[in-house]
């Protein structure tokens, strides 16, 4: 079981992610945009990052940037969750430190797929 | 006015732009003519003169003689309706008669230097011209004149003139020899510059903008040429430009015009367009995402059982949104396309190497059916120039059509083949059949076949459209040939590969059994297994590692020759084994081959790959990367580059067959590339290629520090141009073709053997 922080300004989106998350036994934290998502991730040091790009507040890269740049949340592993799927946006994901890029809409098994893919290693 | 008027019309124009002064420069020194005889002629002669004064009155050019004492001589009906004089009055009189000083200044002037003198005058609102040519008349000389109405012609010209001046397209106008000759205010405007700025200059018209000119030449040679040019002085501005050669109807070649459109407007208006498809497919993305989701879960039983009909209405909904998600990925092709932001990498392709991945990923699908998919591609199929990923995605559009529209089943023929300066590809399916009506307008956007088929189907209807673009895109052209009931062929053309596109020579390592060991890293022990099965057949020892630790403690234990990799190894470890690999002086020098199902050869190369391939594995793909590799790990590597292909087949097997890796370049930019990719041990180079000469390939080679210590063998069947002495000085040897092959290979034995400076010949960093 691990503690998995979700940001997404999109409620349902958030739901979906921690329904889906919450069956297979994870604990899920979520944050409504960028500025929370920063604050949860220091305060609550969770094993996994699901972030959206578009959020208010700060943007999904704007919160990676920090994280990366802070020693204390630098090894935690981020997924960016984004309706951005053009080869050029996804290989920016990654560029800047994300573990994994999942495009929008995704399917709830890919998701699953994705996040025990990150919590194994 | 045709076009090639266009230079005639301006010299006044021209010539008074670049200061010169008209009159003056149409004024030319010719000949004084001599006309026997010319005092009061006898009746006899007056007889022999009826066919001159036949020809006088017959011509509508106006004529008159003046005598050595200044009076008229004669003058034709013409000249005299011209000048409005009655001929009995004038004759005889002194030429002041004629009333237009102009002309009679000019004659005087004739008179005096015995030269032909032209000039014109306007009277009445018409404008003449005349020529005056003077004739001796024992020791004087008199002087006849030519009259023309000019009018008419001039009216025309200034029409031409003036719808140039007043289009809102700039146009700048060049001769034969590159001078411009007139650039209209249009232009003028665009540019910042005023015509004074710009006519008489010898110039290009890129260079007027600030750009390299077209490297294949000017439009004499190359034909049309166009640019999109985004301009920043005097305004920031967005304009096609557009070069024309102009001929005349001889195909004489009079110059060149420029035509330059002011297009910030429309791009701006398809900049906003695309914006606008960008946001809203990013828009409807987010609430897909919650209905394909929340339906998923649903379907996958996670939020509790359900009946039979509700799966059934929901598979409904979960396809339909599939089709959205299409739709809507399609539409970012499509304006991707329009808006010319799709980047296209053009490149020589194998196009029987696409076909093959193309119809690879369709195999088990069509098993599955019991159906066949037979490929006809010859043998020495040439290269074609594209885009790898782009044609195997039209390759795969139109497969998968052919597979869907063939519901009764039936093969599918995939046949390429090379017509005139093209390579045609044919996808052909036993299937439906397409309708005449059908065929003329299925490559346009959203159409679809309207059946009871194709709406079972589904598909966005802009598949096809994607398709023709990124062809035309690619200078092709698609089309299908359908007979309703018995089948269709889709197919699309790509150009041969020029010699502007520069292949990188791949390596090929040495003839016989390659050997060494493998190491096979995979954590799926079927995939694993076949990679062993191909690789030991070729004769490598496989050593297989199913996680990364397991591959990490046997690449440190074994020092295999090389390292095949599936990066998504233990969850996508393997990008962090492939780090470590490269980091660690003990494993750093060997080669890694990265085997992968993401498309990741942007992140694989920054990790420090040698090579790459996609999954599913092509078998000849695996072993010829493998074979080359290991090959220059274990033999010295020599670039062979000679225009003549027979030469360096010949010299490629021979050097194989005796222990060397070898890469075959055809001309000296590829050799440049070759390089560029792995160091070679030794290079023979030829002298005469096309693209890029021996000469020069072996001074950029010298030039810089990274090869300068690299032999090079020169390898000519001519004599060697003095010129190039101090070139060929730099070479480390020279031999005259043709040559005995076996010498020649002791030669470069002999050269490798004196160049070497470590004990081992190896091509040192491979990578």
């Amino acid at each position: 079981m691990s503690r998995i922080l979700v940001a997404d300004d999109e409620p349902h989106i958030r739901k979906l992610v921690s329904f889906t998350l919450g069956n297979r036994g994870h604990e899920i934290l979520q944050a409504e945009d960028g500025g929370q998502a920063l604050d949860m991730a220091k305060l609550e040091q969770p094993d996994l990052i699901l972030l959206d790009v578009m959020m208010p507040v700060m943007t999904g890269y704007d919160v990676l940037d920090r994280l990366k740049a802070d020693e204390t949340t630098a090894g935690i592993p981020v997924i960016m969750l984004s309706a951005k799927s053009q080869s050029t946006e996804v290989q920016e994901g990654l560029n800047r430190g994300a573990a994994q890029y999942i495009c929008k809409p995704f399917t709830p098994k890919d998701l699953v797929r994705q996040v025990n893919e990150l919590l194994d290693t | 006015m045709p076009l090639p008027l266009l230079f005639p019309l301006f010299p006044a124009r021209a010539a008074r732009l670049a200061g010169i002064d008209a009159g003056r420069a149409n004024t030319t020194v010719m000949r004084c003519v001599r006309i026997e005889g010319m005092t009061m002629p006898t009746d006899k002669e007056r007889r022999c003169f009826s066919h001159i004064r036949a020809f006088m009155a017959g011509t509508r050019e106006g004529m008159l003689a003046i005598s050595p004492d200044r009076t008229v001589r004669m003058l034709n009906e013409p000249a005299a309706a011209m000048l409005q004089l009655t001929r009995a009055k004038t004759v005889g009189s002194p030429m002041d008669v004629l009333g237009i000083a102009e002309l009679t200044l000019s004659i005087e002037t004739a008179l005096a230097a015995r030269t032909v003198v032209q000039g014109g005058f306007e009277r009445r609102n018409r404008c003449y011209s005349f020529t005056i040519t003077p004739y001796e008349d024992g020791p004087a000389a008199g002087a006849v004149i030519t009259l023309r109405d000019d009018t008419e012609i001039l009216a025309a010209t200034k029409r031409s003139e003036a719808i140039l001046l007043s289009t809102s397209d700039g146009i700048i106008a060049f001769d034969a020899e590159d001078r411009v000759t007139f650039v209209n205010p249009a232009a003028e405007t665009l540019l910042g510059k005023g015509a004074e700025q710009l006519v008489g200059l010898t110039t290009d018209t890129w260079t007027i903008f600030g750009l390299a000119a077209d490297p294949e030449g000017g439009v004499r040679e190359t034909g049309t040429q166009t640019r999109e040019v985004r301009m920043e002085e005097p305004a920031r501005r967005i304009v096609d430009v557009r070069i024309d050669p102009v001929f005349d109807d001889r195909r004489t070649y009079l110059g060149s015009v420029s035509t330059i459109r002011d297009v910030t407007a429309e791009r701006e208006a398809m900049q906003m367009k695309n914006e606008f498809v960008s946001t809203v497919s990013h828009e409807l993305r987010t609430p897909l995402t919650s209905i394909k989701g929340y339906i998923d879960l649903i379907l996958d039983g996670e939020a509790g059982e359900i009946n039979e009909i509700q799966q059934e209405f929901l598979s409904i909904v979960k396809e339909n949104s599939d089709r959205l998600v299409e739709l809507i990925n399609d539409m970012l092709d499509i304006s991707r396309i329009e808006s010319g932001r799709i980047v296209l990498k053009v490149q020589p392709i194998d196009v029987g190497e696409r076909i093959a991945g193309a119809v690879n990923t369709f195999r088990a699908v069509l098993d599955q059916q019991g159906r066949s998919i037979h490929v006809d591609v010859p043998e020495h199929l040439p290269a074609a120039a594209g885009d790898p990923d782009r044609v195997g995605q039209v390759l795969i559009n139109f497969i998968s059509n052919a597979i869907k529209y063939s519901p009764e089943g039936g093969d599918v023929y995939v046949k390429a083949q090379v017509e005139d300066s093209h390579i045609k590809v044919g996808i052909t399916d036993e299937g439906i059949g397409i309708s005449p009506g059908d065929q003329a307008q299925l490559f346009t956007k959203f159409y679809r076949v309207d059946s009871s088929l194709t709406r079972e189907i589904g598909g966005t209807g802009l598949g096809l459209s994607i398709c023709k673009s990124i062809i035309e895109l690619l200078s092709g052209e698609v089309g299908v040939d359908s007979e309703q009931g018995s089948g269709s062929t889709f197919w699309f053309t790509l150009p041969l590969a020029s010699a502007r596109h520069v292949r990188t020579p791949s390596l090929e390592g040495p003839l016989g059994t390659p050997g060494g060991r493998i190491l096979v890293v995979d954590d799926c022990e079927d995939v694993a297994n076949l990679i062993a099965t191909y690789l030991s057949r070729r004769g490598y020892e496989v050593v297989k590692a199913f996680n990364a630790s397991e591959a990490w403690e046997l690449a440190l234990e074994l020092e295999p020759r090389a390292i095949t990799l599936d990066v998504m190894v233990d969850q996508g470890a393997g990008f962090g084994l492939l780090e470590h690999l490269k980091a660690d002086p003990r494993t750093s020098k060997i080669p890694v081959v990265v085997l992968s199902i993401i498309c990741d050869e942007g992140r694989s190369q920054r990790c420090g790959c040698t090579g790459y391939l996609e999954k599913p594995i092509d078998k000849n793909r695996l072993v010829s990367v493998i074979d080359g590799l290991v090959g220059s790990i274990a033999s010295p590597t020599v670039l062979v580059t000679d225009d003549d292909r027979n030469i360096v087949d010949l010299l490629t097997r021979t050097l194989r067959q005796r222990g060397y890796a070898v890469m075959a370049a055809y001309d000296g930019k590829e050799a440049m590339a070759a390089v560029a990719q792995t160091r070679p041990d030794a290079i023979l180079l030829d002298v005469r290629m096309p693209v890029m000469d021996g000469y020069a390939v072996l001074e950029a080679l010298k030039a810089d520090p990274s090869t300068a210590d690299i032999p090079v063998v020169i390898m000519s069947a001519y004599q060697l141009d003095d010129d190039y002495a101090n070139i060929l000085s730099l070479a480390t040897q020279l031999i005259g073709k043709p040559f005995d092959v076996d010498d020649f290979v002791a030669h470069i034995e002999e050269v490798m053997s004196e160049n070497e400076p470590e004990p081992t010949a190896s091509g040192g960093d491979a990578s």
